[in-house]
């Protein structure tokens, strides 16, 4: 590790300052694993060396040594990016010695400066003021967040885990959250949902507002704990990111023992951990043999490394033909929601999930699955925008019906 | 010039999305990973297609404002950065793999291809066929690599990649499209003759001559299984003779020998790597014991290696580029350089002493080049590219080892434009009256790359 983990808010960018400059700019963060395609989707979309990470590592040396000065331009290379992390899946040269997270961490501290000198686009800046408020970046009231969930429910006394909702399905697929909910519910765990439930912080850390999302991270920290949860489940791979890796560095030194004081698990984690105890089982098989395929979501995979928990329980239900994509785990196409481009690109957002439902096409499956929320949201918008015969799904969705 | 004009035009030659001055854009164009210094680039530009290149030309005569070709700009040597300012022409929009001819084993394709790109596609799709590829990381061009004789895998069997290309197609410094070769005449790119063959004009000219538009590379066939047989020589005065006695058979399809003065215990040590290939592991086998025996009897050892060190020797590409991380600073530049076989035991010892003087590990790469018909000699120097002073020592350490290399009989590869003006120096005046001669007559207003291999 570069420096003591907890003074890394306080150094900013700065925690960066002996190693940045360490980058070649050989090219390899601009590739799949095997070089064959470029998986940078803000590279590929812009075609200049600016807009790779290690242009972007380059360019942001430039500013820390004054060689460069904040502009408009230099705001978009940094904001044109959907953190997808491909960067640091695949660069050879420094990920062995500062982890795979080196390239996003390096891109969200610049945006953090981005912020400070008011290079942030206004856009983000109204989410991030929203949340201050009303804890959720869509712009929705706090006192909304629950209104899909049963009138009649209540948390029980002493809950097994912890069920983080998250804004996106509190709010935009609440599909999602009533899944997750009817799910639970069968599993027969007995979990907790609060009303006090605050945005995670994500879209905040990824567009670089971080005082903000700090504020809303360490009061969901005090929530768990003040509750005594000990495990958190989150259906949203956006959520799990910046709960388990995100708040154990903002709060936590990696280097004592000073950890987070819960589990963080991803449902998909949860899912197979209880098929694997024989806690569960699927119940009912889909009517005929389905086809499907699988997408990464970046934040689940490349981030935390959860690739083979979901297809682990995509493989156990009965009818389903699981067929993988050309481009998978590591090496995943991004859908091109993170990172604030949704907002922020929406067009490019939409470009970048129509590419990646064409791979799923090629694989001839019906339905595309998925595990975060934000990447459905993605998908779906884009095959509204093209009609393309494919279904897109939560993996929650599907399980809903089997268990 | 009148910048505004300029990218007013760039952009609608290429579209506003692929012409950029932004400061921040240039930053990137006007430096590279290796230890030149930064230099003023005006603009950079994107085209896709070779009328868009045609008409980049045409503006570049009547602004009279330098063209500068670039590939995936890794030469290190700084070849992509401007000496008189102007216009980058990245290529790296034209990559598409145009046509892959199995039968007379060649790959038509556009500069911007990768070499990664290449060898993956090829895997895919064409598992017997295989194109020779530089250790450059994979984003590397292929068209970039050969058009600098180019060295790596398959290079002592079949030669440099310069001997590998079939034949060009070029837009002039006038506009006009030339294609050389047998392209020229039929619509097959198999071959360079049997015509007066002008394609050597425009390798290792550094972008003088034209933009190559189109290449047809050889492809080479892929045997089935490859190894590396280790051997270790205490004595340097004994490479050559080993060289050329392995070489002397057909045992090897590579030859790389490397020099490293750390760990203690490997100092005063030459690796030697014999790359040898088969379709069955007897067949290997018996390759395997030739190996040995050949290097019992010139004076080297037989080694063996741990699996993870083959592992990364048999990559394509190996994973080079750690070497810029020798000084944790993200630099390094070798002097690359053709030499006669005979040179490598002095040119190793008195480029260690280089090294030294700079307090930089020594570190060498010798690549064997066609049977030995030539050696790529690279001595390395890495540096911290946060630190003035340490790349300021690498560069002086490779102008030194430049002028080592031509006193010794040899020839800087790749050289940056103070490594070149070194070898002109050298040159026969009537070779460089001819080039002069030629580069006159090609590109009256000179805006083909000025300032490199510039005859006073
Ligand atoms: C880690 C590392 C390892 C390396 N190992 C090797 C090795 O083993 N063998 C080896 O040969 N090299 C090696 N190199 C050197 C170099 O990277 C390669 O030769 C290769 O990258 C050059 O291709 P490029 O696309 O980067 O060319 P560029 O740097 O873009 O261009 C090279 C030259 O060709 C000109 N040019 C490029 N494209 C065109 C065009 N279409 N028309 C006209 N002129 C053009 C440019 O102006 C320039 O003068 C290595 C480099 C690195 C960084
Ligand atoms: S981020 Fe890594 S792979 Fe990308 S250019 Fe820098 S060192 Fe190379
Ligand atoms: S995070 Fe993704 S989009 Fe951003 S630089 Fe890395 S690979 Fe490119």
């Amino acid at each position: 590790m570069l420096s003591n983990q907890k003074s890394r808010e306080e150094l900013g960018l700065k925690y960066y300052e002996q190693m940045i400059h360490r980058c070649f700019r050989c090219g390899y963060c601009k590739f799949t694993g095997d070089s064959i395609d470029i998986n940078c989707p803000s590279y590929k979309k812009y075609k200049f060396e600016s807009f790779s990470a290690g242009g972007r590592m380059w360019l942001i040396y430039g500013l820390m040594s004054n060689e460069l000065e904040w502009s408009d331009h230099m705001s978009k290379i940094l904001y044109a990016c959907t953190t997808c992390g491909n960067c640091g899946e695949n660069c050879k040269l420094l990920t062995r010695k500062f982890g795979s997270e080196f390239a996003v961490d390096i891109i969200e501290l610049a945006r953090a400066e981005a912020f400070k000198n008011g290079f942030c686009s206004e856009k983000a800046i109204n989410f991030g003021n929203h949340t201050a408020k009303e804890h959720n970046p869509y712009l929705e009231k706090h006192e909304d967040r629950l209104s899909w969930l049963p009138d009649d429910f209540k948390n029980p006394e002493d809950p097994e885990i912890g069920y983080f909702v998250g804004c996106t399905s509190s709010y935009r697929e609440k599909e999602l959250a009533r899944n997750t909910f009817e799910v639970l519910k069968k599993i027969g765990v007995k979990f907790a949902i609060f009303q006090e439930e605050w945005c995670c912080g994500s879209p905040l850390l990824r567009t670089g507002q971080r005082e903000t999302a700090i504020i809303q991270a360490r009061h969901n920290i005090d929530l768990f704990k003040n509750n005594n949860i000990k495990t958190i489940v989150t259906s949203c791979a956006g959520c799990y990111r910046t709960i388990k890796e995100d708040y154990s560095r903002i709060f936590y030194d990696e280097i004592s023992e000073d950890k987070l004081p819960f589990e963080v698990l991803h449902i998909s984690e949860y899912i197979k951990r209880l098929l694997d105890e024989n806690k569960i089982e699927f119940k009912k098989k889909l009517n005929g043999k389905r086809k499907v395929t699988y997408h990464d979501p970046c934040h689940l995979g490349r981030h935390a490394g959860v690739y083979n928990e979901p297809r682990e329980i995509i493989k156990r239900i009965p009818g389903i033909e699981l067929v993988e994509m050309r481009k998978i785990k590591g090496d995943a196409t991004c859908c091109g929601a993170g990172g604030g481009v949704k907002a922020g690109y929406s067009e490019w957002a939409l470009e970048m999930a129509t590419g990646r439902i064409e791979e799923a096409l090629e694989t001839g499956a019906e339905i595309l699955i998925t595990t975060c929320p934000f990447c459905e949201h993605n998908f779906t918008d884009a095959i509204k925008e093209h009609n393309h015969n494919i279904q897109i799904m939560d993996l929650v969705n599907l399980l809903k019906e089997l268990l | 010039m009148n910048k505004e004009v300029i990218i007013k035009d760039l952009e609608e030659i290429v579209g506003k999305d692929f012409a950029s001055n932004t400061a921040e854009d240039l930053f990137m164009y006007s430096q590279d990973p290796g230890a030149s210094e930064p230099r003023p680039v005006d603009f950079v530009v994107m085209p896709r297609s070779v009328e868009e290149i045609q008409k980049i030309v045409k503006l570049a005569n009547r602004e009279k404002i330098p063209l500068i070709p670039m590939g995936g700009g890794l030469t290190l040597s700084g070849l992509v950065i401007p000496i008189k300012g102007g216009i980058v022409v990245d290529l790296k929009r034209m990559d598409q793999i145009l046509e892959i001819n199995e039968l007379s084993r060649y790959a038509l394709i556009e500069p911007g291809v990768s070499t990664g790109k290449l060898i993956s596609y090829l895997n895919e799709l064409y598992p017997d066929l295989q194109p020779a590829i530089p250790d450059a990381p994979p984003s590397a061009t292929v068209v970039g690599n050969a058009l600098i004789h180019g060295s790596g895998y398959l290079s002592q069997k079949y030669g440099n990649h310069g001997d590998m290309i079939n034949g060009i197609e070029v837009v002039l410094p006038n506009g006009e499209i030339c294609k050389l070769g047998s392209c020229s005449i039929s619509d097959y790119w198999f071959s360079r003759g049997p015509i007066p063959d002008l394609v050597g004009l425009f390798i290792s000219s550094f972008g003088t001559m034209g933009i190559i538009t189109k290449l047809s590379y050889k492809l080479y066939p892929k045997p089935k299984m490859r190894d590396v047989v280790f051997g270790m020589c205490r004595d340097p005065n004994n490479i050559p003779n080993l060289v050329y006695k392995i070489t002397y058979t057909d045992l090897a399809e590579d030859l790389l020998l490397s020099k490293t003065d750390k760990p203690d215990y490997v100092k005063d040590l030459i690796l030697v790597m014999v790359f040898i290939t088969g379709d069955s592991e007897e067949e290997l086998e018996s390759k395997r014991k030739m190996i040995k025996r050949l290097y019992r009897k010139n004076g080297a050892q037989f080694m063996n290696m741990p699996e993870r060190t083959l592992k990364g020797l048999l990559q394509k590409p190996q994973f080079a580029a750690a070497a810029a991380d020798f000084r944790k600073g993200g630099g390094f530049e070798y002097v690359g350089s053709f030499m006669p076989l005979e040179m490598i035991p002095e040119a190793s010892k008195r480029a260690a002493e280089i090294s030294y003087k700079y307090d930089i590990i020594p570190t060498q790469a010798i690549r064997i080049i066609g049977k030995g018909h030539c050696v790529m000699f690279a001595p390395t120097f890495a540096f911290n590219r946060a630190d003035p002073l340490d790349r300021k020592n690498a560069r002086d350490a490779l102008d030194e080892t430049n002028k080592l290399v031509l006193e010794l009989g040899g020839i800087p590869w790749k050289s940056e434009f103070e490594g070149q003006k070194l070898i002109v120096e050298k040159m026969d005046p009537n070779y460089k009256n001819l080039l002069k001669t030629i580069r006159n007559i090609l590109d009256p207003n000179g805006i083909m790359n000025p300032g490199n291999w510039e005859v006073s």
